[in-house]
């Protein structure tokens, strides 16, 4: 399977999420799949539209900013919008860590043919600690959220259906409310709970949901 | 006090009860310290409406005991 | 007091971590913790029926 990975790296957030993408790419290349990691400026749309037509992959894990009717890579150049260029997403899987995407541009994308696309219909919110933001991949707190976001292409990379990914996601966002909601957890954990929810609540998936990589 | 305003201070009392040493990232629109986020509110605009919409919709959802939702919270593979 | 059976409801489900957030904010009082709106209610105060007001307009209960 080719799995096609964007990792822009330019502000805290876009670090941030390319960081905790590093497992997945690790657990793709693990799985024998070949993996189109396209970081920081490669993540721009000449590069993106060429490996959408010419590699063909099955997986497309987009990181980045977004909006309703767009994707966007390194710097915050737009590489997907609805209207444009979606199509080039026909026959593929996608999950795109981006907000709001999957509210015009997902639905869009289905209807051109995509089989699936797994996103947000508002913006992905987290929070961080600040003496961790160089150091995104020891930051615990952002961990609550990126780890159960991970679980979409985690799920995807070992064969599962669309569903079954946004199950594993919304299953994992779940989960970890429910542990941080005991007395067990700190104040400071706490404070999380209501941007998991919010999170849990906005991701979506869109198309087939049986559809397999 | 209009309700507006009600919820404007209702949301600005919990933010400052987020911990220090945290912030906020809200996708394109940035990074952000619970004090900005207060001043967003304060303000009303695009930012603090997002904070407000968070907020009030953690907190409405609270009553209807969706964290205890097993139809919601069950793994259900495809 | 209208509402405070409502009340009770939502506070008993209320996992044991939030009852010390903020659920509303008075012009004099301030904040108001869930705990703090419990025993308002709970003991049925001016206040407590002020608090039960809100958070019925707010739609929080």
């Amino acid at each position: 399977m080719n799995l096609l990975i964007t990792r822009p790296r330019y502000d805290y957030t876009t670090r941030y999420i390319s960081a905790w993408a590093e497992p997945v790419v690790q657990s793709a290349k693990s799985k024998g799949h070949h993996v189109l990691d396209l970081q920081e400026e490669r993540a721009n749309r000449q590069e993106v539209e060429s490996m959408l037509k010419k590699q063909t992959p099955e997986v497309v894990f987009f990181n980045g900013h977004g909006s309703e009717d767009t994707l966007t890579g390194h710097n915050g150049e737009v590489i997907l919008r609805t209207g444009e260029n979606e199509h080039l997403l026909s026959e593929k899987i996608i999950y795109a860590l981006s907000c709001r995407s999957a509210k015009i541009l997902g639905a869009s994308s289905v209807k051109k043919g995509a089989r699936a696309y797994i996103g947000y219909i508002e913006d992905f919110i987290f929070m961080y600690s600040s003496e961790k933001r160089t150091r995104p991949r020891e930051d615990r707190t952002a961990a609550l959220f990126l780890e159960p976001s991970n679980q979409v292409p985690l799920s995807l990379i070992k064969g599962n259906s669309a569903s079954r990914a946004y199950r594993s996601a919304k299953n994992a966002y779940a989960r970890g409310i429910q542990k941080l909601l005991t007395s067990r957890t700190s104040k400071e954990d706490t404070a999380t709970i209501r941007y998991l929810f919010w999170d849990m609540k906005n991701l979506v998936c869109q198309g087939d949901g049986s559809a397999r990589p | 006090m209009d309700q507006e305003k009600e919820i404007q201070e209702l949301v600005i009392a919990r933010l400052r009860t987020l911990p220090d040493g945290k912030e906020i990232s809200m996708g394109a629109d940035g990074e952000f310290t619970k004090e900005e986020l207060i001043e967003h509110v304060r303000v009303n605009d695009a930012v603090g409406k997002k904070m407000i919409d968070v907020e009030m919709g953690f907190l409405r959802a609270l009553k209807e005991g969706i964290f205890y939702d097993h139809n919601e919270f069950a793994d259900n593979p495809a | 007091m209208a509402g405070k059976e409502r009340f009770f409801r939502v506070y008993a489900n209320l996992p044991i971590n939030l009852r010390e957030e903020v659920v509303l904010a008075l012009p004099k009082e301030g904040p108001i913790t869930w705990q703090v709106a419990y025993l308002e209610i709970v003991n049925e105060t001016e206040l407590g029926k002020e608090i039960l007001q809100k958070l019925i307009e707010l739609e929080i209960i």
